[in-house]
């Protein structure tokens, strides 16, 4: 039983509950009776529905009304058109300006909402789509000439762009035969005009200590190919994240470009490591093109699973980020053997998890948290096969023919 | 890098001399043999599921006094103090905001860890654990209740241990329940740390160091971190680093939550504890006062009588 | 589980533009003049200097009679009356709304110029503004037509007709207003069975077939029900087919109308699978298509 949403005049603080009336009629009477003073009002439209706007003491009403639920598995709708069946609560308040990994701000009436959930729950979506396909991606690689590698990718209404700057360091004494890598986001005021100042800060630390995170386990990039010299120098990889354009799924386009910038990275040779005197004295190539690849997968990709009412969807737009409080999302490990020449009939690894985190102000019931988790794995193996495909297409493309760079010109 | 003139620091390439021993040098494998013992009991004789035991002093006056709301955890060698100061307008702000805003800042003692000396300004570990302490506690907390207010949640953390982040939540939640702050739920958080087959509930510093460390072979590795409110079955953070497949996730989800249910009793009866303390106290000083009262009422008819006998 | 994923590198990316063998027309550019003559009005899009007018946007003229405007492609909405609209009420104001209408400034819907429940003209009373957000609040979507221009540009709005008023499920497309075709009907019924708003502000609203026709006598629970029971499957996929339709035609430049809609949704019906749509080289055929038949019809 579905009902028409909150009409309260008090805007965001109010919570609607709705149960059926015959089923739970003599409790529904204890509830107004034992907690009245919180019961802004109790208005019954017709026979079998009964309603409650609640200010001030949901958390124990809605606690009451669970058991309710439970016991009686009736649906109920709590805020903004969300129905759902008996396990997934959703505890939460309306109308978020924070600014998440989903980007708030988008106003919808509830009706669209409903649309977009009944979507959601129909595994069908408003552009077709099911609840895991991707929207079409456009990638080229090498576009910026002063980085070592790069790589650019539009996702819909999503632009990033991707350069990776190698400079030498010194390793940590704790990995002395380990490499280092650093991510830095910028969010340009270019993308949104929220970004400017300091706008954007929260949403680029997010999602550097994201990738940071997902990168750290040497099963998802092996650091131990950017030792120079063990204990005395070793490479280090800025990968610098630019965002150009933001139009929701911003960290599977994110970490997509960082894969694909990665694999276009390319390390100069070092010919001979003198030790001289205690200091480490290199002796480089001079031909730009005496330089090595990195072997880079297994780097993990990213994949957002957007909640929205009991289901998750990937690759969510703008107008579905909004009909969602919360997101699960998840680092998975790549295939390796997709990105060399030849790799599909060799047995694939299944890929594993190297971060999962949690963004919006929501929370989750653990069975959702499980099934987010399992279909962000097979989200995750197609994107990874898609993403080899076109690299390693592109790069037979360079060898055979003189690259054209379309960068930006459309 | 701004310099920070208001205290003296340590050249910046000074190193902790415990590199230079025996122990720092030990390899991977030696490490990791070392967490288990014969009897498959860890270092400090626990069990591989057994959490430390929580004791727990809490406080509202005595921990911090100018606080609205504190709480100090205590496990075993993780020593984590919160407070939780009123609501206030959130500062530098021109937009109004539904919800109110929860700010927290995670710190580590300078001296707090094993490894190496914390600096002061905070590091980008600090930083990240801020984040997660935040995110932990917004679903938590009836943020609409303070609409355009911000309640500031500090963490200090005055002994590093391993699952630092997930006592702090522990702590910011007894914080805010002791400052009376409208909460959904109470909130309780643990952490495991996963290397290879075994799962370490609640680990120390030392085993988190072995799981966060990449091994050479393709095994499972990592730490979770797990906050939830219980009595809604809600997630509300869910933390990992490192490496492993699926169906090692599940389970660790599983343990975490049993993990999880099993810290509420404690919580609770810290609460209720620092409740019936202060209502204890309370009832004493009304009983004083109207102890007071009567003495007076006494002595002012004992002055009536001389007046009108004078 | 199967899943979608494509990723195409910038070498095959597709050129959208399907009109080769027209000729382009005259574009001016900022600061150009357009005439010297001294005996033309000037429009939208122009000003006068030194006895001459001169473009001040870039886009192609537009002529009436003695007045000269410079239409711009990526212009925002300029209403005129009697347009009709679909709009995003904002903010609900002392007896009025404010409504989001991809114009330069924001719209108004007064409170005396909706029909409220209960049918007739009667005046507005104290209880009828208390109970404004009751009828429309934040982030409704309504259709209405525009009764009147302020003197800063901004529009009044009416939804003073039975077709007008707050709109049910559907999706909302954005599209750039000068595509969009001034007709005489903007509201159409699809032979494919939705019914389509066609905004002259470029906002287009697409819903699905009322099933049970809802008088104004229903009660009101009965449109609640409608407005949040589940569009069924067949309905859906429909919606979203014509959805990436207009998507395709717009990724193409040609203009929107009830019968290049319809066109787009019939030579699109040749890929089974609606999100095969959403691949450029499929909106280019859509598009290029549409544009054959629309052509084939002007030559007869």
């Amino acid at each position: 039983m579905v009902q028409q949403l909150p009409t309260s005049n008090k805007g965001g603080s109010s919570l609607l509950v709705q149960v059926q009336y015959d089923q739970v009629k003599e409790k529904c009477d204890l509830l107004s009776k034992d907690f009245d003073t919180g019961l802004e009002s109790v208005e019954f439209c017709n026979k079998n529905i009964s309603r409650f706007n609640l200010v001030g003491i949901e958390a124990i009403l809605i606690r009451v009304i669970c058991g309710l639920v439970l016991q009686n598995t009736v649906n109920y709708n709590i805020y903004k058109g969300q129905t759902n069946k008996c396990q997934n609560i959703n505890v939460l308040t309306p109308d978020r300006r924070r600014l998440t990994f989903v980007m708030a701000g988008l106003l919808l009436s509830p009706t669209e909402k409903v649309f977009i959930v009944h979507g959601v729950q129909d595994d069908y979506r408003s552009d077709g789509r099911s609840n895991i396909d991707y929207r079409p991606m456009e990638l080229e690689t090498d576009v910026v000439s002063h980085a070592s590698g790069s790589a650019r990718l539009r996702l819909a209404n999503t632009d990033v762009l991707v350069g990776v700057k190698t400079e030498i360091d010194i390793p940590s004494p704790d990995k002395p035969n380990e490499g280092k890598i650093e991510f830095f986001v910028d969010c340009s005021a270019n993308a949104t005009p929220e970004f400017e100042g300091r706008g954007g800060e929260q949403l680029a630390l997010g999602i550097s200590n994201l990738l940071q995170r997902a990168y750290h386990s040497s099963q998802a990039l092996d650091l131990k190919q950017l030792c120079i010299f063990e204990g005395k120098q070793c490479w280090k990889l800025y990968v610098d994240i630019l965002i150009l354009e933001c139009g929701g799924n911003l960290c599977d386009a994110v970490s997509l470009a960082v894969k694909a910038a990665l694999f276009n990275t390319r390390i100069p040779f070092v010919k001979a490591a003198l030790m001289d005197g205690g200091n480490v004295d290199l002796q480089l190539s001079d031909d730009p093109y005496d330089s090595k690849l990195l072997n880079v997968g297994s780097a993990p990709l990213l994949v957002t699973l957007c909640k929205i009412g009991d289901k998750c969807v990937v690759d969510p737009s703008a107008e579905e980020e909004s009909c969602s409080v919360i997101s699960v999302i998840v680092g998975i490990t790549g295939i390796p053997n997709c990105y060399c020449d030849g790799g599909d009939s060799l047995e694939e690894k299944e890929g594993k998890f190297t971060t999962i985190d949690m963004s919006g102000p929501g929370s989750l019931a653990p069975k959702t948290l499980k099934n987010a988790v399992s279909q962000g794995i097979i989200a995750a193996k197609l994107l990874d096969k898609a993403l080899a495909k076109a690299l390693l297409r592109e790069r037979q493309e360079n060898v055979t023919l003189k690259k054209h760079s379309y960068g930006f010109l459309k | 890098m701004p310099q920070d003139y208001r205290r003296f620091n340590g050249p910046e390439d000074s190193v902790s001399y415990k590199r230079f021993t025996k122990d720092y040098l030990k390899p991977y494998n030696i490490l990791n043999d070392e967490l288990l013992n014969a009897k498959e009991l860890r270092q400090d004789g626990r069990a591989l599921t057994e959490a430390r035991s929580m004791c727990m002093f809490f406080a509202t006056t005595q921990v911090v006094s100018q606080a609205k709301g504190s709480a100090y955890v205590e496990r075993d060698k993780t020593k984590i103090i919160c407070s939780v100061f009123d609501p206030r307008e959130i500062p530098h702000q021109n937009e109004f905001s539904q919800l109110g805003q929860i700010y927290c800042e995670v710190k580590f003692a300078t001296f707090s860890c094993p490894r190496k000396r914390r600096p002061h300004a905070p590091d980008a570990e600090e930083k990240a654990l801020s984040v997660a302490l935040r995110k932990a506690l917004e679903p938590a907390v009836c943020r609409h209740l303070f609409p355009n207010y911000q309640v500031d949640v500090f963490v200090y953390i005055l002994e590093h241990d391993g699952a630092c982040l997930s006592n702090a939540i522990n702590a910011a939640g007894l914080a805010l329940a002791d400052a009376a702050v409208p909460m959904y739920d109470v909130i309780t958080a643990s952490t495991i740390a996963v290397v290879g087959d075994k799962i370490f509930v609640d680990p120390t510093e030392s085993e988190e160091y072995v799981a966060l460390t990449s091994p050479e072979t393709n095994i499972n590795h990592g730490v979770i971190i797990l906050s939830m409110l219980p009595e809604l079955k809600q997630i509300s953070d869910f933390t990992h680093i490192g490496s492993m497949d699926a169906e090692c996730i599940t389970n660790a989800m599983d343990i975490l939550e049993k993990e999880c249910i099993k810290i509420v009793p404690h919580v609770q009866k810290v609460i209720v504890a620092n409740l019936v303390k202060g209502f204890e106290e309370r009832k004493k000083l009304e009983k004083e006062a109207a102890e007071r009262e009567q003495l007076l009422n006494t002595k002012m008819e004992e002055w009536k009588k001389l007046l009108n006998a004078g | 589980m199967t899943s979608h994923v494509k990723i195409r590198l910038a070498s095959e990316r597709v050129n959208h533009s399907v009109r080769s063998n027209n000729e382009l027309p005259r574009f001016y550019t900022p600061g150009e003049v357009i005439t010297g003559m001294q005996d033309f009005m000037r429009g939208h899009g122009t000003y006068a200097e030194d006895d001459s007018l001169k473009a001040s946007v870039a886009g192609v003229m537009q002529k009436v009679n003695k007045l000269i405007c410079i239409r711009p492609l990526k212009s925002r909405y300029v209403g005129e009356i009697g347009d009709v609209v679909v709009g995003r009420v904002l903010e609900v104001q002392q007896r009025r709304w404010k409504v989001e209408t991809n114009s330069r400034l924001d719209s108004v819907l007064q409170l005396s110029s909706v029909n409220l429940p209960g049918g007739e003209l009667r005046r507005r009373s104290v209880e009828d503004e208390q109970m404004m957000r009751k009828h429309l609040q934040e982030g409704d979507l309504i259709s209405a037509e525009v009764q009147s221009v302020f003197s800063d540009g901004s529009l009044s709005l009416h939804t003073r007709s039975l077709k007008y008023g707050k709109l049910g499920q559907g999706a909302l497309i954005k599209v750039f207003p000068s595509l969009i075709k001034r007709r005489k009907n903007h509201f159409h019924h699809l032979p494919c069975g939705l019914s389509v708003i066609i905004g002259n502000n470029g906002y287009i609203w697409i819903s699905p077939p009322e099933h049970n026709n809802l008088t104004e006598g229903s009660s009101k629970d009965e449109i609640e029900n409608g407005e949040s029971q589940s569009v069924s499957r067949s309905d859906r996929e429909t919606m979203a087919r014509v959805k990436n339709c207009i998507a395709a035609l717009v990724a193409s430049k040609l203009m929107l109308d009830d019968t290049s809609i319809m066109f787009a949704y019939e030579e699109s019906l040749k890929y089974d699978d609606v999100k095969d749509l959403l691949d450029p080289e499929a909106m280019l055929d859509v598009a290029f298509l549409t544009e054959h038949r629309i052509n084939n019809i002007m030559e007869e």
